[in-house]
């Protein structure tokens, strides 16, 4: 009997044993491969470099921008050339400047608030509207005041019209340069500006110049107090080329840039003839930086570009490939840096601004200003420049400011793909003949715009649909809010 | 916690004591009424008490008990059972006549419980040891191939340790794990399939690593019992929702005398199997023309393609076949210079076991070497098993059994895949080519091949995969019976092993000019501890009513560690060394952990042993779930109705017949890690260039683009429902049993995929939904038995259907993770089996007359331009089926097995490049005839006309599009799987030799094939076990294997 009892006696302390097991189960969870919190200075690297190697990467400048604005043009593979952009490109874009760069500013905002850091939350929104233009500029219509809030359970955000996008971004670009302390508090990891809130200042000026130029045609009211306002000789705008927002990359891969890096494995871009001719034709110093000489072939003296939107098989027909120029080495090189924006665009703002009659001043003065910077930029000064611009062809022309203007920004900003594509848009000049030989889906025209990414349709179709019927159909063609003519 | 329990283990044993009364012994000799032979492993219990014994190997035992006597109760699984009232007696000896009317068979199910077939109410199937060992397989899943239903088993390749993928009833996952849970000796054991993806290939171009369960040796094995659904496996909780492979091993407690030795020695050869058949009228060229550089006749500056000049053409300069300096090209055909890339493969296997048993304790010891030369160099693989278990009934009536397993597996392997691969590079290969004759790699080192191609040869060796597996399984276990109703067993299992892998490629190979090591170490370590409780009472509430109730806990830990070093451009050829490279790029560290905890009931009811209920009910409580919702129950209710011997129906012609029915539900949860949204290094690029940190030393960081799972995520559930019969004819000498299940998974975790502009690109979350519903059927047949001649048939028949019914609000298709190869993307599309391939079609007219016909570019007389991200191939096949045959006669034994796998597609990236290359048999056809494309040409108004355009037979064949739908194969193919033809020496011829036993076998596997409707066989999965599956990205082929065993026993 008492046997028995000892027995069920034993059961007892294994019991007790196994109550012991489920005790902190969820601190098992915890991930130890990946960290959930960030520091912003790693955030911030990331995001800067991520997001303007995308901008000059292929799909939006090499394959996308610079081919439309017929800077360069494609010798093998020339599809996007002749227009026809593949749908991956679409998505790639569009899916990494949301969730690849605006999301990561996003957060820096977050944490700048949440670190009484005014100038991390300055620098974040200045990114973060910089990307939003971008985006605005390609497609149009986007989702801004719900998009990145899927913790909030926004799955399907609402697309907002380009007017509230430029509205928002204005804004935010105003709130930015107040919140700025200039020897206020540090912001680590910064590879644009290392830091310097003066510089960050002024490009966050800079940027809102250039986006309320962009409104001249459709609120040219709001234009004019912005432009005023900036340009009223005490808020700090980009002085000289040292203010210039660019990135350096760096000689080793994998810190390269991106053009340096598609040269490695590929061989299909050239200079486009567009360019060569008419530079050629103003004598411009700024072709031997912008073009190679061909590597071979009778007019090795010369720079040979290729006509855009050749088929594949007249471009092979267009002699060997060593014969035409390549991007001038400047461009290709590893350490190319990756330019946002410049003091030369400032100062073409401020000519077109004059002639608009926002501000006063002498616009032919700027006008001239501007190509010097522009020059001086590829390190032509003096004497070069002032031959330049005694040419009859480079002289400003005050009954069509927007010709003048226009030809030589196109000038200026080669390199920049979607920006000197923006700048084409609004002010129609200079005037490019479409591509030679362009698939059906161009309509016969040069595109004004990036078609919606495939998984939109899919994914968030309401909201998507209700774009598309307000700002007209999701075809290349379709022209922006601000593009108006 | 652990500590606790060893106490209480400890507390068990010094607390329990004998407590002696007055006894006296009673003895006996059990006998097989049949045979009067002696019968070992009887239970003779003394009724009323756990005062019991087993007999001995001859059928003899001795037992205490009290002076007053009893009644001594003889059981033995398959014989009737008697009770004899002792008496005054001192000698009882009785003989048990077997149970043969009965379909007994006892299985052991889940937990390691036995059971009698006829209890269960659920489909399950076992396979004897010997069906899977001596049969030229060293891979035991592969072993099962042909013989199991309801089983879908594929072999990635013929390279020695290649994985291979076992699915049953079908994909239940979308993301997720589809395989079943490995069951050894009633621990849960790894069967991970660890893929190493060092240099620029991904998963594509990793070398073919193996499945754990490739390290349990068949020779190890007594039986397999394969569980099949979800309520055959609900005792296992999460893990078992796609059934449980159940592996007993050889213990002692099987053997018959004290000591047994058995011997065994095998030697296989391989040859390699499926290559297709190529031409040999044409040689290297393009456009009927070799032209190589200068016309000087340097083979690697022409084409690698087979397009050339006929073989016997008159050698002109235009045709490149008369050189520059006049001289003749070596210009002839070498019609197995792809044959002899391959070689004869070898397959060593020697093994020794001891066995033991004297009633009371037992003890194995099993060593086994497996030693295979694979089908090519540099694939190799090394096994060697030392198995030692014991278990022993104490004095006090405790039972303790423990075994360990030590394993250490060596494999070595070359690359799949194309690009970077020997076999990728097999495609390069002109007619005219002598590979094996001409040199391939130069006085430094470097390969000689075309430019930008790696020479199959070289590339095969210098840049292999290795690895080294050293592998534990150790069990241990205690049972006692406190009372005789009530069991009480705890059982806990460390599956642990460590995988060291090392992958190479040599300086100056195309895709890593600069030269690579990549090594990748893996640690795994996983604990079950089970608690078991079972009472039993007979007779309860009415007379015939048994029940049986268990009760268990159990906790499962699984903890796995991956480091991997990537030393990038190596300083020295040759050396492969991580410390001596220019960067480390690409190294890292994951691991995980995750812990589930589970308690368990099953109460099962048998009324006369022809009416079955059981009922099990589980809650599992898992740390990778949020907490709110981790705990999660889910119950299964089977029964089971032998109405033969309810309605007492007894004729010769129909003997047995059974109806059996289940609805079970299994809960699964995540994997670790699911429910944070955590950062990850920044990175930004595509295939051609790409950016990634550290940066000049910064490091960067992104949130990840996948939001995690928050605190809303929740288990997945499978419900399914079965019935089925088994029915026994003449005796059972013919019976049949018969399955039809469905089941429905739903609320899975997924990572669905949301719109850009939320910030995130995916999201984990519950959604999705994937059912399954099939046949199953088994049947086995003795028909011919006249003396000592026997003839038995074995016949298994599957029919799964496999549909993903929903994915995500507005997803219509998601690619399956893993894959890296980009044109061809096995994905899961709503509405579509899941698995499908998604690629180009080539388009076709869709109404009106000339319906399905290709529509042709009248520029080109070639196929319109192909239409993208179209569902081209369905890798799920219609039907399975195998037949084994068995003829015995006296010692002779003659077996063979047929299998048939019916419909399923494959999407061949290797017989592409074969085409278009020009290789193929068939591209030698009519070569130099115009061919005219079958299709029609649109006249530009809506209407067609047939198409009449001549294009050369190059063009033909050329533009087929390496993935498009035009190489997608019907996957339909009938093997001679195995074959085996054994003589076991008979007993009057060995009793004077101190052989106990011995057999010769002539075994083969894969012998032959017929393929209808593809020119290679179709049975390769280059990506491996997993998810992925129909895909042939020039990978290795199969190879079929022949060979001699021999064993003996003393």
């Amino acid at each position: 009997m008492f046997f028995n009892y000892r027995k069920l006696a034993l059961a007892l302390p294994l019991a007790l044993g196994l109550g012991a097991c489920d005790k902190g189960l969820e601190s098992l969870n915890v991930n130890p491969n990946n960290p959930t919190t960030g520091d912003p200075a790693y955030i911030l690297t990331n995001a800067e470099r991520a997001n303007i190697y995308r901008l000059f990467d292929t799909p939006a400048s090499m394959d996308g921008g610079l081919l439309i604005i017929q800077h360069w043009a494609k010798v093998q593979y020339t599809d996007e050339d002749r227009y026809a952009f593949r749908a991956t490109s679409y998505q790639s874009i569009w899916d990494g400047f949301y969730a690849g760069g605006l999301q990561d500013f996003n957060e820096l905002i977050r944490q700048g608030q949440a670190t009484n850091n005014p100038n991390l939350q300055a620098v974040g929104l200045i990114m973060r509207s910089y990307f939003f233009s971008v985006l605005t500029d390609i497609y149009g219509d986007i989702p801004y005041s719900e998009a990145l809030r899927l913790s909030d359970n926004i799955l399907t955000p609402k697309y907002d019209t380009q007017e509230q996008v430029y509205t928002g971004v204005i804004a935010d670009l105003k709130t930015a340069a107040g919140l700025i302390v200039v020897n206020g508090a540090a912001v680590n990891g910064d590879v644009l500006y290392d830091g310097n809130m003066a510089n960050w200042q002024r490009f966050s000026n800079s940027l809102r110049l250039r986006l309320a130029m962009r409104l001249v045609d459709v609120k040219p009211d709001v234009a004019r107090t912005e432009v005023a306002a900036l340009l009223n000789g005490t808020t700090p705008v980009f002085a000289s080329n040292a203010d210039n927002a660019e990135f350096t990359f760096l000689s080793n891969t994998p810190n390269t840039n991106p053009i340096y890096n598609n040269r490695l494995t590929r061989d299909d871009y050239r200079v486009s003839r567009t360019l060569t001719s008419r530079l050629a034709r103003l004598n411009d110093p700024r072709l031997s930086i912008y073009a190679n000489h061909p590597e071979c072939g009778d007019s090795a003296a010369f720079y040979r570009g290729i006509p855009n939107g050749l088929t594949n098989a007249a471009a092979s027909a267009f002699g060997q490939f060593c014969s035409s120029s390549k991007v001038g080495s400047y461009f290709a090189a590893a350490e190319a840096p990756g330019v946002l924006m410049t003091y030369a665009e400032v100062l073409f703002f401020k000519a077109e601004a004059i002639a608009r009659g926002f501000v006063s001043g002498n616009a032919a003065t700027e006008y001239q200003n501007a190509i010097r910077a522009s020059m001086g930029q590829y390190g032509f000064s003096g004497a070069d420049v002032t031959t330049y611009l005694a040419q009859p062809r480079v002289a400003y022309n005050p009954a069509n400011y927007k010709q003048s203007i226009g030809d030589q920004k196109w000038i200026a900003l080669y390199g920049q793909g979607v920006e000197a594509w923006s700048e084409w848009r609004r002010l129609d000049y200079p005037q490019l003949k479409v591509a030679v030989s362009p698939v059906g889906a161009a309509s016969g025209k040069i595109p004004v715009r990036f078609r919606y990414p495939a998984n939109e349709q899919t994914l968030n179709t309401a909201n998507r649909t209700e774009a598309v019927t307000r700002q007209g159909p999701d075809l290349l063609t379709t022209k922006l809010w601000w593009d108006k003519q | 916690m652990k500590r606790l329990l060893l106490m209480s283990f400890l507390l068990m044993v010094t607390l329990l004591q004998q407590v002696a009364a007055q006894n006296r012994t009673v003895s006996g000799r059990v006998t097989d009424r049949q045979s009067n032979e002696g019968l070992p492993g009887v239970t003779v219990l003394l009724k009323g008490t756990t005062n019991g014994i087993s007999t001995n190997s001859d059928g003899t035992y001795t037992l205490t008990v009290p002076a007053q006597g009893g009644t001594l109760v003889f059981s033995s699984i398959g014989f009737v059972t008697i009770e004899r009232a002792i008496g005054t007696e001192n000698q009882v000896n009785v003989s048990l006549g077997s149970d043969s009317k009965q379909l007994n068979e006892v299985v052991v199910t889940a937990l390691g419980i036995e059971k009698d077939t006829r209890t269960l109410g659920y489909a399950t199937q076992e396979i004897k040891g010997g069906e899977v060992a001596q049969k030229s397989e060293p891979n035991v899943l592969n072993a099962l191939q042909g013989k199991v239903a309801g089983v879908n088993i594929t072999g990635a390749s013929g390279l020695a340790g290649a994985s291979t993928n076992i699915n049953i009833r079908g994909i239940t996952s979308l993301g997720g794990n589809n395989q079943p849970l490995f069951v050894v000796d009633g621990i849960p054991i790894s069967n991970d399939l660890n893929r190493t993806n060092g240099g620029p290939n991904g998963t594509l171009g990793g070398a073919q690593q193996s499945n754990r369960a490739l390290d349990i040796d068949p020779e190890t094995i007594a039986s397999i019992n394969i569980l099949k659904g979800p309520a055959a496996a609900a005792l296992y909780g999460s893990r078992a929702s796609n059934g449980a492979i159940v592996i007993t091993t050889k213990t002692g407690a099987s053997a018959t005398k004290k000591v047994e030795v058995t011997v065994t020695s095998g030697i296989n050869f391989q040859r390699v199997l499926g290559l297709p058949d190529f031409q040999n009228d044409y040689g290297q060229g393009t456009s009927g023309v070799n032209t190589t550089t200068d016309g000087k006749g340097d083979i690697y500056t022409g084409q690698v393609t087979s397009w050339g000049p006929r073989f016997g053409t008159n050698p002109t300069r235009p045709n490149g076949l008369l050189l520059a300096d006049n001289s003749l090209l070596p210009y002839r055909a070498y019609p197995n210079n792809i044959k002899d890339f391959f070689r004869t493969g070898r397959i060593l296997t020697n093994g020794v076991n001891l066995a033991g048993n004297n009633g009371t304790s037992n003890f194995s010891l099993n060593v086994n070497n497996t030693d295979q030369k694979g089908i090519t160099d540099e694939s190799v693989l090394k096994r060697t098993s030392v198995q030692l278990s014991g278990g022993t009934t104490l004095q006090n009536k405790i039972k303790i059994n423990g075994s360990v397993n030590f394993i250490q597996n060596n494999q070595t392997g070359p690359l799949q895949g194309n690009g970077g691969s020997a076999f990728g590079q097999l495609g390069a290969v002109p007619r005219s080519l002598d590979l094996e004759g001409l040199p391939y790699t130069n006085a430094t080192g470097g390969d000689i091949f075309f430019v930008n191609r790696d020479n199959p040869n070289w590339i095969l060796r210098n840049a292999p995969t290795s690895g080294n597996v050293t592998r534990f399984i150790s069990i241990a276990s205690v049972g006692y019976d406190f009372f005789p109703w009530l069991n009480v067993q705890y059982r806990a299992g460390l599956d642990s092993y460590d995988d060291r892998r090392k992958q190479s490629f040599a300086i100056g190979s195309t895709r890593v000019p600069l030269g690579q090591v990549y090594e990748d170490n893996y640690q795994y370590a996983e604990f079950t501890g089970d608690l078991l409780l079972n009472a039993k009472k007979d007779n309860i509430f009415v007379e015939g009513l048994n029940a049986n109730l268990l009760l268990g806990q159990q906790v499962n830990q699984r903890r796995r560690n991956n480091q991997y070093v990537q030393a990038n451009q190596l300083a020295f050829t040759g050396l492969y060394n991580a410390s001596i490279a220019g960067n480390y790029n690409g190294s890292g560290e994951t691991s995980s952990l995750r812990r589930l905890l589970g308690y368990y009931a099953d109460l099962s009811l048998a009324y006369k042993d022809y009416l079955f209920l059981e009922g099990t009910a589980r809650v599992d409580q898992s740390s990778t779930l949020p907490v709110k919702n981790n705990t999660f129950l889910y119950p299964s209710v089977n029964a089971s109705f032998v109405f033969t011997d309810a309605f007492g129906i007894d004729s010769d012609i129909f003997s047995y017949g059974k109806i059996r029915g289940n609805v079970a539900r299994v809960g699964r949860d995540a994997d670790p890690y699911q429910l944070e949204t955590y950062y990850v290094s920044g990175s930004q690029g595509n295939n051609v260039a790409s950016v990634s940190f550290p940066f000049n030393g910064v490091v960067g960081f992104t949130p990840n683009t996948t939001i995690g799972g928050g605190t809303a995520l929740k288990p997945e559930f499978t419900k399914s429902a079965e019935i089925g019969t088994n029915l026994g004819f003449f005796g059972n000498k013919l019976t049949f049993d018969v399955t039809y299940f469905k089941s429905v998974s739903s609320s899975q975790i997924l990572a669905v995929t949301t719109p850009g502009s939320t910030g995130y690109l995916s999201r984990r979350t519950n959604a999705g939904r994937i059912d399954n519903k099939g046949w199953e059927v088994l049947v086995i047949a003795n028909p011919v038995k006249a003396g000592s001649f026997s003839w038995d048939i074995n016949a298994n028949f599957t029919r799964l259907r496999n549909k993903v019914v929903e994915i995500a609000e507005g997803v219509e298709r998601s690619s399956i993770t893993g894959n890296a190869f980009t044109g061809t993307i096995p994905s899961y599309a709503k509405g579509y089996p899941y698995g499908v391939i998604v690629g180009n079609k080539k388009p076709t007219v869709t109404e009106g007359q000339y319906a399905g016909q290709y529509i042709i570019n009248p520029l080109t007389g070639l196929w319109a331009n192909e239409l993208t991200s179209q569902i081209i191939a369905d890798p799920n096949p219609d039907w399975q089926g195998g037949v084994t045959n068995t003829f015995t006669y006296k010692g002779i034994a003659f077996s063979f097995l047929i299998d048939a796998i019916y419909g399923g597609d494959i999407a061949s990236f290797t017989q592409a490049t074969y085409k278009a290359n020009g290789m193929l048999k068939e591209t030698g056809r009519d070569r130099e005839l115009p061919h005219i494309i079958p299709g029609v040409i649109a006249n530009g108004d809506g209407t067609y006309r047939p198409n009449n355009i001549q294009i050369d037979a190059q063009s033909y064949w050329s533009n087929q599009g390496t993935q498009s739908d035009l190489n997608v194969y019907d996957a339909t193919h009938y093997t001679l799987r195995e074959v085996s033809l054994s003589y076991s020496l008979p007993k009057a011829l060995l009793a004077r030799t101190p052989f106990g036993g011995a057999s010769f076998t002539l075994s083969g596997r894969n012998l032959f094939y017929i393929a209808p409707n593809a020119n290679f066989f179709p049975e390769v999965n280059t990506q491996g076990a997993g998810n992925i599956r129909g895909l042939d990205l020039q990978g290795s082929p199969s190879a079929s294997s022949y060979g001699a065993y021999l064993r003996f026993t003393f």
